[in-house]
């Protein structure tokens, strides 16, 4: 007996302390898991809160079908709630799975048979399940990204993948603070497999994603998209684009391009349509362009406003080549005028005057050349050719707009620049970073980039720009009823790949702030070869008009209090081209 | 001869027998039910307490459950109120319901009246005319 005894206590001992750590090992093994705690992804709104893309809870539904007793009522019911064939649902119920432990196939006891459910049909097909004592259905929790907008803001917003990625947009570039850091918890479950909660171990919660505030206010987001809608319509182009910004912080407050796409069907969807051509878009600026260029021989001293430029009468031979005026030939004309008339040949002139070297200088002063700083992923920096690769003919071209790739985010910039009196500030789209309390984590002030021209030479050259939203200039249709604006035309000829320009293909745009002494708001509309029908193919007959109706409407809804000495354009009033009295 | 109660003697009792022969050890009887109830009741309370703990453990893993049930429907309902108030939601539904937003009509320059700021109070060491009537004199 006592020999017993020994032999009992002996492996006693060598259980409970020579293989403790075995035996515990395999225990551990068996019992403990690390089971992931999500997090959500962080939400986008606008300015004002209202949601862009947020999480929508949904369901995976899971048939165990080891446990499965009466699987033609199973198989009846997942048809019914889930709109599933039966035949597709059978041939995934009897998939068999190798059993090691038993050797042999065993019905599989984890399958896959819909996911992203939405949750009011899981509930329903839970609770018929429930009545009729059905086992083997399993419901995993899980979210779909969705952007109850549709098309709206698409090219900002962006998406995400099936990964909850983002891909594009702010959904990508936004990706750090949106994502948010999974947790986990290390814990202990019986032989049926539940957990045991009082033998929960390490545990680190989930930290939920941050939720990105934009600068975009979905008001004016909703006047720009109808506007471009209607002009869609109206002119059928290639390509459309419009931003308002706030010049004074850079705030971009819309930003919308056509074609467009719906976020939340983005099957077969053509890249031309997910492009945001605002910054990624490469075009030649155009008339635009001349305020850079006037903007330099003014803070140049080479110039004064009221310096006269003879320009030829609209012809101008210039490096074997003929320079023409677009609207109409002029003798003499102030550099105000040059700007009000837009003549190509007055501000081929100040090119000249400039030089090679102090006309590109001011051309990336102004910002070409490179991006903006915009937090959208994507933005390129257009192109602008060093001195040492300008032909003969480019001192004449480039300060027209020509011979210089730029985006619609950089041509909006430069004209912000000047309504800000030279002023360049860094164009946002990101308000405010806020967790899921609504603590703020980081917020994006103003930024100012440099001063590009005092204000003693933008002021001058505000005054032009008024000009140009008048009788005396290029874009009287842009005015907008009590409020004083200020502007520029852009009638740019379209390149041919082959070289040279296309002969009846344009891009016309329109860029101007108001109120022109107080700027609160600016606008540039671009149309791709819009078909002008009887509308004359000038920016000031297409684009303008379009800047008009959106600023109007922007106009009343920032509370821009209107001046009565603006309601009409030099005394009487414009009429609309789209058939409405201003 | 009388027996000694007391003692516990008997005059025939042999000197060597030994006193308290049949007598119970109460006193260590005692000690033993003490130690054995306080080691079974504590065993008891210790079995009562994990269990207490396993319960604890289940509900709060029904609490857990259960409001990760309560947000996942104010999710769900925060999403329906989402696309429902949505602009593209909003401008569908003006296309198919046109009767029920007829009676919306955008609001025109000419029913909108802007108010004047009001001039401001003037400050006290300002100059002012109290009033235009001159006094008698």
């Amino acid at each position: 007996m006592a020999l017993g005894f020994t032999v009992f206590s002996w492996r006693l001992l060598d259980l409970q302390v020579n293989r403790a750590d075995y035996y515990k090992a395999i225990a551990t093994e068996k019992h403990c898991a690390r089971q992931t705690i999500y997090s959500r992804r962080g939400a986008v709104m606008d300015v004002n809160g209202v949601p862009l893309a947020s999480n929508e809870p949904v369901k995976t539904v899971v048939v165990d079908a080891s446990v499965v007793k009466r699987p033609e009522i199973l198989l009846e019911l997942l048809s019914k709630h889930l709109q599933i064939p039966l035949g597709q649902l059978q041939e995934k119920l009897t998939r068999q799975k190798w059993d090691a432990t038993e050797n042999k196939m065993r019905p599989a006891p984890y399958i896959v048979i819909k996911r992203e459910v939405p949750e009011q049909v899981a509930e329903a097909l839970r609770t018929e399940a429930a009545s009729k004592n059905l086992r083997g259905l399993v419901f995993e929790q899980d979210s779909v990204r969705v952007y109850p907008n549709g098309n709206m803001l698409c090219h900002v917003v962006g998406f995400v993948n099936r990964e909850n990625k983002g891909v594009e947009g702010v959904e990508r570039s936004m990706e750090e603070w949106l994502k948010g850091n999974d947790g986990f918890r290390y814990s202990e479950h019986d032989r049926t497999g539940k957990e045991m909660v009082a033998f929960r171990r390490m545990e680190r919660p989930a930290r939920d994603g941050a939720n990105i505030r934009l600068t975009v206010d979905m008001v004016l987001q909703d006047i720009v998209e109808a506007e471009l809608d209607a002009a869609v319509k109206q002119f059928r182009p290639k390509m459309i684009t419009c931003i308002v910004m706030r010049p004074g912080t850079g705030e971009v407050l819309a930003m919308a391009n056509r074609p467009h796409y719906d976020l939340n069907q983005r099957e077969g969807v053509a890249d031309e349509s997910r492009k945001n051509r605002a910054i990624m878009d490469m075009i030649e600026p155009g008339s635009t362009f001349k305020v850079v260029t006037s903007a330099a021989a003014l803070d140049c001293k080479l110039v004064r406003p009221e310096t006269s430029i003879y320009c030829e009468h609209g012809r101008f031979m210039y490096g074997g080549t003929t320079l023409h005026d677009s609207h109409h030939g002029y003798g003499d004309l102030t550099v105000n005028d040059i700007v009000v008339k837009s003549s190509n040949i007055g501000v081929a002139k100040l090119g000249i005057m400039l030089g090679d070297q102090r006309l590109y200088e001011y051309i990336k002063r102004f910002g070409f050349g490179d991006r903006t700083g915009i937090q959208l992923p994507g933005e390129i920096g257009g192109i602008v050719h060093p001195p040492r690769s300008w032909s003969k003919i480019s001192i004449t071209h480039i300060p027209m707009g020509h011979e210089v790739g730029a985006t619609p985010m950089q041509v909006i910039s430069a004209m912000c620049t000047i309504a800000n009196r030279g002023k360049m500030v860094t164009p946002q789209i990101i308000s405010s970073i806020s967790d899921s309390s609504g603590a703020v984590l980081a917020s994006y002030p103003p930024v100012e980039v440099r001063q590009v021209v005092p204000p003693e030479v933008a002021e001058p050259l505000v005054s032009a720009l008024k000009e140009v939203v008048s009788k005396k200039g290029t874009a009287p249709l842009a005015h907008v009823p009590g409020f004083e604006v200020a502007g520029k035309t852009g009638t740019a000829q379209k390149t041919s790949p082959g070289g040279g320009y296309e002969h009846g293909k344009y891009l016309v745009s329109f860029a101007g702030f108001l109120p022109a002494d107080k700027p609160e708001l600016c606008a540039l509309v671009i149309l791709d070869e819009p078909i002008p029908g009887n509308t004359p193919y000038y920016g000031g007959y297409i684009a303008a008009p379009i800047f008009s109706k959106i600023a109007q409407r922007a106009a009343r809804h920032l509370n821009l209090v209107p001046k009565a000495e603006f309601l009409k354009v030099g005394g009487s009033l414009v009429e609309n081209k789209r058939g409405n009295g201003q | 001869m009388r027996p000694n109660l007391l003692l516990h003697t008997h005059p025939m009792m042999s000197p060597n027998r030994r006193k308290n022969a049949n007598l119970l050890p109460v006193a260590k009887i005692f000690t033993a039910i003490v130690v054995l109830v306080t080691i079974g009741g504590g065993s008891l309370y210790y079995v009562d307490a994990k269990n207490e703990l396993h319960r604890c453990g289940q509900r709060k893993k029904e609490l857990e459950r259960e409001l990760l049930a309560i947000s996942t429907r104010d999710e769900v309902v925060t999403s329906r109120i989402a696309k429902m108030s949505s602009f593209d939601s909003l401008r569908k539904r003006q296309v198919i319901d046109k009767e029920a937003f007829a009676r919306l009509t955008p609001v025109g320059d000419t029913l909108v009246v802007r108010m004047q700021e009001p001039a401001g109070a003037p400050r006290e060491t300002q100059v002012r005319t109290v009033s235009n009537l001159q006094p008698n004199r």
